[in-house]
């Protein structure tokens, strides 16, 4: 393995050497032109863009991306509209992507990219970073009404994005809105779900300034019928798992002003949530949270000097948060009580929470792109993140005897140079970055929980990674891309730090390490009929170290993250995207990948790991996606259009568990479900109506071994467009 | 035709065999050179740090060998069986990441383990002790629910359960232990623990409840010994009878880590109800022979007759990570405990292990200690007449946990 590592690295290196000899001796007078590998340009229209003057044909932005030398799957507008009802629902059908949830609306949820999961993968919405203010929104609340396109970005985070993800990234870009806009929806589905969503822009052409409010409320009851398999298949109906969410927000943006762009945006968010109980009836528990989150942008094409572009932006939130949980009475499905372990209460552990935690978050992203001729440009991408956590919990202190949580922060700055190369008549191009990771950590920590007295803990640490993408187009439609990257990952606040109730500070963790690669080609013609027939083909392989593990701490129901382990992951996706008819559109996708334990001895021992070379358990392997759209314009009334849509889901088998023994019985079950729609828009999409059927066979679906999800779920949703 | 013929029967062997998905093979019958079967489990930890597996499976032999645990019966993570004669009951996880069923297996004449029916168990229970109180009634003792279940083990239904919760003390909860039956009465130690799942004070406490009416008749208090938390529940060897009809057990304390609440060994006598306030071993008086320094808590036991227990007592003067790593730091020494002379003796040859290899068992002259030390993962054998220990002879993928013998 160290070996094809190293080998890996000389043959990138090499291949970079001589394409920057070979960069030296080319034409350097054409026009100067930006040419960030992965930035979208502005365009008029789908297929022409303005640059300084010159009109050229250009191609969209979602041809641009998937193009570009890192492995990158867009979904389109085109693709997000149908049957799905939220991002994480738009997600799981890309090739590579899992997302377990663990119920209905508004529940936790892990999502992974090949693989590499959760706080590996780095979340941006309009490439703002979103991890730090997990806590108060997810991906998966953004009305999916609002998304022009989602970027998902395998194995290599663009360098512009900044931060330390190493699975990879997902952006989601929000649309571009006309001079007056307004977006209202609802929709209304099985377990007493509503969803309300409201955008609202007007844009004042002559001072360039536009005005944007917007916001939505979620509510469901996710009262489904589950069956549980660990209580001898009883089935029951899941009866406190509320969930309600609003948010709220306002933005400003000026386009005439010094800057090409200075946006600032106001958010406010709540959320409250009942804790369902699986192998429990839990009735009182419930989590809570509220944030104030503003944010600032600029961007300007040229600052000072030609040729230099300038965006920066900082985030800023404020929030509270917790678990409250103070039931003196524990129930089980049958009805039997019993007292909570602690005298002071608790379904869900073994003592009460009633929790307020504060928390301070800040980010700041600063990227300079410097143009030097029409094949060299350089990059500098600057990123922190700080975060100031303020745990609260009187009632948990007071069944311990002793204060449990301590006031901590960590910062972190991550430093990215990045040098473009683009060759051939731009058949090649090449984007390589080197990165620095910076953190500190400072908090007060417990040597254990039986001892009340806390010792400072303050961690400095510091290392570097660097990685290379590149791709070469053969023909016009064929390209071939590759990437190889060697990073770390900055443990995130969580990890370091806690959450002021079930996981403890670990603020001595290391960063993880991994080196990954990827190879692949593409393919993409258009067809006659203006539609596309593409076909993408991807192999992967990704060695990780020192990864991070959730471990469980002395107390039962209490944790906190380890650097534990290493893995290894090999895999293949395909995917084909063909528009068969002018009315007909289908894809399919697949996905294998291997991720095998390659830590060859126990931790800190000479003795033999018994999982070495096992597969890594509870997460799938096999999985794929396939669909079909049909869609004709003027069936029903003129100025309409009229879609139906089947969307089919596998994946296959897995356990959760590592595969031991012939006996081992605790497997997540294939699961093949099918989600089906029927749209209508009219008046020129002003009004469209969605009748959704999601899950359409009533299958049993289980994540994460012992979380029922739900059955079927049949939604209809009206959207009022005036554009 | 030939062909065609052949193909055909080629293909139909191929979707007759080729599509077995081996769910539930039949064991290969193994012959037993030991008189008995060795009846063991090993853990394997999850990547996701929280949960992980057991592995129940069945030994017939003392030689050197390696053994994986591609033929293990799962079991529960945290507590994976105990023995009643020649039943195994093997438990859910004791923190209910699995079917909350409680199994019980029989030994084969192959040696094998064949299930012989399941009780559901209410979730959450934290199952952690069986203990067979005549020829078809057995109890099952439930941490997390403050009761004792009573079932019928031929059929694994439960007919009645003995509620304790009324036995909690102030400010902490009551979770029943291990069980032994003596004269008709079944003496049931019990966990009183507070949030963090330790005792608030010293108090050795065990109710006593009537085997033929399932009554509890007493609540056995002791506050004089000094020592707090009667038997490991997970441990069923922490407890036990000598041949004087003596009960001995093993009190965990609070793992050394609460100052003043300790570890150590006490008694009831043959003939009482009452614990022996005249008698007790407190670790943190009592040095460990060989190695100079004192035990915070008593792992594993197992009573080998005249007075002898071995096991591994846990000291956290050993690993300087014991409190803040405490399931991977090694401080877990094999000993001999001498009830009778009151003293604690270190067994050279067996390496420090982690908390994660205290198996202990008795086969004829040898002891079977679990080890997962830095350097090997497996079973040692001490060889009591030679005093001499050797291994690991049993080198396993996993930690061993548990180990029991079941005599033919």
């Amino acid at each position: 393995m160290y070996i094809l590592h190293n080998r890996l690295s000389l043959l990138s290196l090499l291949l970079l050497a001589s394409l920057a000899t070979m960069a030296q001796t080319t034409t350097t007078n054409a026009a100067t032109t930006k040419r960030d590998s992965l930035k979208p340009q502005k365009h008029i229209g789908d297929e022409t863009i303005l640059l300084q003057g010159i009109t050229v044909m250009g191609r969209n932005e979602a041809r641009q991306l998937r193009e570009s030398g890192m492995p990158v799957s867009v979904m389109t507008s085109k693709e997000l509209q149908g049957t799905a009802s939220s991002m994480n629902d738009v997600l799981a059908r890309v090739a590579g992507v899992t997302i377990r949830n663990t119920g209905g609306v508004g529940s936790a949820s892990r999502l992974s990219v090949r693989g590499l999961e959760g706080k590996r993968l780095g979340l941006f919405v309009d490439e703002t970073a979103m991890n730090q203010f997990s806590n108060f929104i997810t991906l998966n609340d953004i009305p999916t009404d609002m998304i022009a396109r989602i970027e998902i970005y395998k194995g290599i985070v663009p360098y512009k994005f900044g931060g330390s993800a190493l699975g990879g990234a997902i952006n989601v870009v929000t649309k571009e809105y006309p001079p007056i806009y307004f977006d209202a929806s609802y929709e209304i589905g099985s377990f007493n779900t509503h969803r309300l969503n409201t955008v609202f822009k007007r844009t004042y052409a002559p001072s360039g300034l536009q005005f944007g409010m917007g916001g939505f409320f979620t509510y469901s009851a996710n009262n489904y019928y589950m069956t549980l398999h660990n209580l001898g298949d009883l089935r029951v109906r899941r009866n406190h798992d509320a969930f309600r969410k609003g948010v709220i927000a306002g933005s400003i943006k000026a386009t005439k002003w010094w800057f090409d762009e200075l946006k600032a945006e106001l958010i406010y968010t709540a959320t409250h949530q009942q804790l369902q109980g699986i192998d429990l009836d839990v009735r009182e528990a419930y989590t809570h949270s509220q944030a104030i989150a503003t944010s600032l942008k600029a961007k300007r094409e040229t600052f000072f000097i030609d040729g230099l572009a300038f965006d920066f932006e900082a985030a800023f939130d404020i929030g509270n948060y917790g678990v409250s949980d103070y039931a003196k009475t524990v129930y089980d499905w049958f009805g039997n009580s019993r007292p909570s372990q602690s005298p002071l209460g608790g379904e869900t552990s073994t003592h009460p929470y009633d929790g307020h935690n504060k928390n301070l978050d800040g980010t700041g992203k600063l990227n300079l792109n410097y143009t030097i001729n029409r094949h060299h440009s350089l990059n500098l991408n600057l990123y922190e993140a700080y975060t100031k956590l303020k745990p609260h919990d009187e009632l948990m202190d007071a069944a311990y005897g002793f204060r449990t949580q301590f006031d901590s922060y960590m910062n972190s700055l991550t430093a990215g140079l990045s040098y473009d190369l683009l060759l051939f008549r731009d058949r090649f191009q090449s984007a390589f970055t080197l990165r620095s990771y910076h953190y500190h950590s400072s908090t007060e920590q417990l040597p254990s929980f039986y001892v009340p007295t806390p010792e400072q803990v303050r961690v400095t640490k510091h290392s570097f990674g660097w990685n290379e993408s590149m791709r070469y187009r053969l023909t016009p439609e064929l390209m071939f891309k590759a990437s190889y990257s060697d990073e770390m990952r900055i443990p995130s606040d969580e990890e370091l730090v806690g959450n002021g109730y079930s996981i403890l500070p670990s603020p001595t963790l290391k960063p993880e390490h991994v080196r990954s690669c990827n190879l692949g080609t593409l393919y993409r013609r258009t067809l006659k009929t203006d539609g596309i027939f593409e076909a993408e083909v991807n192999g992967f392989y990704t060695h990780l170290t020192d990864m991070i593990r959730y471990t469980p701490s002395m107390v039962p129901t209490l944790a906190q993250y380890v650097n534990v382990g290493e893995t290894t992951t090999y895999g293949i996706e395909g995917e084909v995207k063909w528009d068969v008819l002018p009315w007909l559109y289908t894809y399919v996708n697949a996905t294998y990948q291997n991720l095998r334990d390659t830590q060859r001895f126990t931790e800190g021992s000479t003795v033999p790991n018994p999982t070495y070379r096992k597969r890594i358990p509870n997460i799938p392997y096999l999985l794929g996606n396939a669909g079909i759209e049909c869609h004709r314009e003027n069936l029903i009334g003129k100025r309409s259009n009229t879609r139906f849509l089947i969307d089919a889901s596998y994946v296959h088998q897995y356990f959760y568990d590592y595969e031991m023994t012939i006996y081992q019985d605790r497997k997540i079950p294939t699961a093949i479900t099918f989600d089906t729609a029927l749209e209508h828009s009219m008046m020129n999409q002003t009004l469209t109506f969605s009748l959704k059927i999601k899950n359409v066979l009533n299958r049993e679906v289980v994540s994460e071994l012992n979380h029922p999800l739900p059955g079927r779920y049949v939604a209809f949703k009206v959207r009022y467009l005036l554009h | 035709m030939n062909k065609h013929l052949l193909f055909s029967a080629f293909a139909l062997m191929c979707c007759l065999t080729a599509c077995e998905k081996n769910d539930d093979p039949t064991p290969a019958p193994q012959p037993s050179s030991i008189g008995g079967t060795l009846v063991m489990a090993t853990t394997v930890l999850n990547p996701s740090g929280n949960s992980g597996s057991c592995y129940v499976q069945t030994l017939t032999d003392t030689a050197d060998v390696s053994i994986d645990n591609n033929r293990a019966i799962p079991g529960g993570f945290g507590n994976p069986f105990t023995v009643q004669g020649k039943n195994v009951y093997i438990f859910p996880d004791y923190m209910g990441q699995s079917k909350a069923a409680l199994q019980r297996f029989v030994i084969d004449a192959n040696h094998q383990l064949v299930k012989a029916g399941e009780m559901m168990l209410p979730a959450g229970s934290a199952a952690s002790q069986v203990i067979e109180v005549n020829d078809h009634t057995a109890y099952v003792s439930c941490q997390n629910l403050g009761k004792v279940l009573v079932f019928d083990f031929k059929q694994m239904k439960q007919t009645g359960e003995i509620d304790l919760n009324s036995l909690s003390g102030a400010g902490v909860r009551v979770g029943p232990s291990c069980m032994i039956v003596r004269d008709g009465k079944v003496f049931i130690a019990l966990s009183q623990f507070n949030a963090q799942w330790m005792p608030a004070k010293n108090s050795i406490e065990f109710a006593m409840v009537d085997a033929q009416t399932n009554r509890l008749e007493k609540h056995i208090k002791n506050e004089s010994l000094g020592l707090a938390f009667p038997t490991r529940p997970i441990d069923s060897g922490t407890l036990f009878m000598d041949e004087k009809g003596d009960i001995y057990f093993a009190c965990i304390g609070s793992f050394g880590l609460v100052p003043g609440i300790n570890a150590g060994f006490a008694r009831i006598k043959k003939g009482e109800t009452d614990i022996d306030p005249t008698y007790s071993i407190r670790l943190d008086q009592t040095n460990i022979e060989g190695l100079n320094i004192k035990a915070d808590n008593v792992a594993s036991l197992k009573y080998a007759g005249n007075g002898i227990a071995y096991g591994h007592v846990s000291s956290n003067a050993l690993d300087p990570s014991a409190t803040a790593n405490p399931y991977s730091a090694k401080t877990s020494v094999a000993v001999a405990v001498d009830l009778y002379h009151k003293t604690i003796t270190a067994i050279k040859g067996i390496p420090v292990s982690s908390p994660h290899g205290l198996a202990v068992t008795k086969y004829n002259d040898i002891i079977i200690f679990g080890c997962s030390s830095d350097n090997a993962t497996g079973f040692f054998y001490y060889d009591t007449k030679t005093k001499r220990a050797r291994g690991p002879v049993i080198k396993t993928a996993g930690n061993p946990m548990h180990i029991e013998y079941i005599k033919d």
